[in-house]
């Protein structure tokens, strides 16, 4: 191991010296390093610098050739690693044309670069982080709220040229966040109707009340449930897709394209998923009443000793044609938001691959969020 | 060239994104009908310029003037107007990939002209053909090679028989002999039907080939290193790094 104070080699020859928190490696004037060198060199120099407490390193390139390849490179990743662990790195003795070459490759500029962002990534104050938060989510609204004023406009338009809407591209975005929804939105409101009526069959029958159960279940999946797990699935299955979609057009230059044509993305690539999600989401809204009616109806009548016929007579004089309607209309605006959610993830994607995920992560993430306060809002106005 | 009508000018032309500028204070023109090339190492802006020339982004500061408006201040109609008259090849072909070849090239026809779904239709098959593409109407984009989906696009591009195309690095991730058949079909467009191109490339074999004019662009000096024609640039341009990299002669 090394010792303070003493110089020490690496496995191939590159002089390494410690004084207390001061590390120096010199001696890459002797010969280029090559692959299976550089891998010991450089995993002998992390453990060193893990292993011991060093504070500075040095680095001496006094001869240092710029035919050196390989030393160069075992410098650059040094100098990087050495960022990343918050050591202060110097390079000495350097001569002009090396000076040049580093300049060159931008070697002195991105390190410093590095240090002054692990820097402000140390210690971010308080008051910095929720000055920064504020800003973005202010640009956020702003972003929205542009956004919302280019869909209205461009769904306006449609509205008076229906030519010009893509009804091919509607009725594909229908079948596909329509039909092809159906057996999901079916199993899961299925499962939602069993659970709630199971519990409203167990803490009611406790006063004798299990028949209440129907009624119970007929209004929260008509009234709520049915619409809310309905966005649910819609926003996993079509708003993420949205988001993806669009994403993936704006890294391979599509919407560019489709820009400098003339032609309004927000007409061609927004507005036929709108159209399509909010003319299938009241459909799938109906078929989850219907699903959870009926899971309900099995766990009340295994559970609660009800009889079939006497479940649904009571559920059906329960339901009004308006409660239904509550649930059929708040779909159709939590289909428009997330339709929209979704394309605006994807016109704000990052113009590379992980940018698409992201798009697709943060247009569920938003998605959920803006249903849960819609809804919230809109039980307000409905009451 | 008989006629020097300056078709794109661009003056004092400051570009690039938030706070970061990419070139400083550039300024160039376009003669009708020539084909104009902009060269320079990645990252230097090529794309930027496209962007900026086709309107898509504002400018930092300067004018750009094309058929003598000035397309930095004018407002969405006056740019819509004008982009009719565009065509563009983007790297990576942009065809929408949702549709067929067909009705790739008809979206613009569609959406800007009145003529009869027939005429469309042909019209796409004359366009199909002109790229060397006769027959794959029915196809999908993702059904075709990278050169056939570069020359659908072109295509495409071609559909609305535009004064000025513009190309980004239209022969990217093809092969030699590809990438040549796109440089004659550039030419021999630009033969038949004048118009005008400007054509971002870093392939020196397509420069020599079809370009009138050069300038190049560079990362560190914000500028245009030099502009002329590429053969006389080999020779003796006042830059040495251009002759050596005309010559083939820069190392890394
Ligand atoms: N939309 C954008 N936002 C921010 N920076 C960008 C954007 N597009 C490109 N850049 C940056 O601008 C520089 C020049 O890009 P570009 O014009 O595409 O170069 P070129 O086409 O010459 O290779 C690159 O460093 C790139 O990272
Ligand atoms: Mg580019």
């Amino acid at each position: 191991m090394v010792q303070e104070n003493k110089t020490n080699y690496s496995p191939n020859g590159i002089a390494i010296k410690q004084e207390s928190d001061i590390l120096t490696l010199s001696g890459f004037d002797v010969n280029d390093l090559d692959e299976a060198s550089f891998r010991d060199n450089f995993n002998y120099f992390k453990e060193l610098l893990k292993a011991k407490k060093v504070k500075n390193l040095i680095i001496d390139i006094k001869n240092l050739g710029p035919g050196l390849k390989y030393n160069l490179s075992f410098i650059d990743a040094c100098v990087s690693f050495c960022n990343a662990k918050c050591v202060k790195v110097q390079i000495i003795n350097s001569s002009h044309d090396i000076d040049l070459l580093l300049k060159e490759l931008d070697f002195i500029k991105t390190h410093t670069e590095v240090r002054v962002r692990h820097k402000t990534q140390k210690s971010p104050s308080a008051l910095v982080s929720i000055g920064e938060g504020a800003i973005k989510f202010f640009n956020d609204i702003k972003s929205f709220l542009g956004f919302t004023g280019e869909i209205t406009s461009a769904m306006i338009y449609s509205v008076l040229h229906p030519r010009k809407i893509q009804w091919k591209e509607t009725l594909y975005y229908m079948e596909k966040t329509g039909a092809d929804a159906v057996p999901i939105v079916f199993a899961v409101c299925f499962l939602t109707g069993a659970i709630i009526a199971y519990q409203g069959v167990v803490q009611m029958g406790r006063f004798g009340l299990s028949i209440f159960t129907s009624d119970l279940l007929g209004l929260a999946m008509t009234k709520e449930l049915g619409a809310l797990m309905t966005s649910m699935v819609c926003i996993g299955r079509a708003g993420s897709a949205f988001a993806a979609e669009i994403g993936t057009m704006q890294v391979s230059e599509e919407v560019d394209a489709m820009e400098t044509m003339g032609l309004t993305t927000s007409r061609f690539l927004v507005v036929p998923k709108i159209i399509g999600l909010a003319c299938v989401m009241p459909l799938l809204t109906i078929i989850a009443d219907i699903a959870g009616i009926l899971g309900g109806s099995i766990s009340a009548v295994l559970k609660g000793g009800l009889s079939f016929p006497e479940f649904f007579s009571r559920t059906i004089s329960a339901i009004t044609f308006a409660n239904v309607m509550e649930g059929v209309s708040k779909s159709i605006i939590f289909a428009i938001l997330i339709a929209g959610i979704g394309c605006l993830r994807g016109y704000q994607a990052d113009r590379d691959a992980k940018g698409v995920g992201r798009a697709a992560t943060s247009s569920v993430v938003s998605g959920i969020f803006m249903i849960v306060v819609a809804d919230g809002l809109l039980t307000l106005v409905f009451n | 060239m008989s006629e020097q009508k300056e078709v794109i000018k661009v003056e004092h032309l400051t570009i690039g994104y938030g706070e970061s500028v990419l070139l400083k204070d550039i300024s160039f023109s376009v003669m009708k009908g020539e084909i104009f090339a902009i060269l320079g190492g990645s990252g230097s802006g090529k794309s930027t310029i496209i962007k900026h020339l086709t309107g898509l982004h504002k400018p930092i500061n300067g004018k750009i003037f094309i058929n003598g408006i000035d397309i930095v201040t004018a407002d969405d109609f006056k740019l819509a107007t004008l982009r009719k008259s565009f065509g563009i090849l983007y790297q990576s072909g942009a065809l929408f990939s949702s549709l067929t070849i067909e009705e790739n090239i008809a979206l613009p026809l569609l959406e800007y002209t009145t003529f009869p779904k027939e005429t469309i239709n042909s019209i796409a098959k004359i366009k199909l053909n002109t790229v060397g593409l006769g027959g794959y109407e029915k196809f999908m984009p993702y059904e075709l090679s990278g050169g056939m989906k570069k020359r659908a696009a072109l295509a495409r591009a071609l559909a609305l028989n535009p004064e000025i195309l513009f190309f980004d690095e239209p022969s990217a991730g093809l092969d030699p002999i590809n990438s040549a058949k796109l440089d004659n079909l550039i030419l021999k467009i630009n033969n038949e039907t004048g118009v005008t191109i400007v054509i971002v490339t870093h392939e020196l074999e397509s420069l020599f080939s079809v370009a009138d004019r050069v300038i190049i662009v560079d990362k560190k000096c914000q500028c245009i290193l030099d502009e002329g024609e590429p053969q006389s640039l080999k020779g003796n341009s006042k830059n040495e790094w251009v002759r050596n990299f005309l010559n083939r002669k820069y190392l890394g």
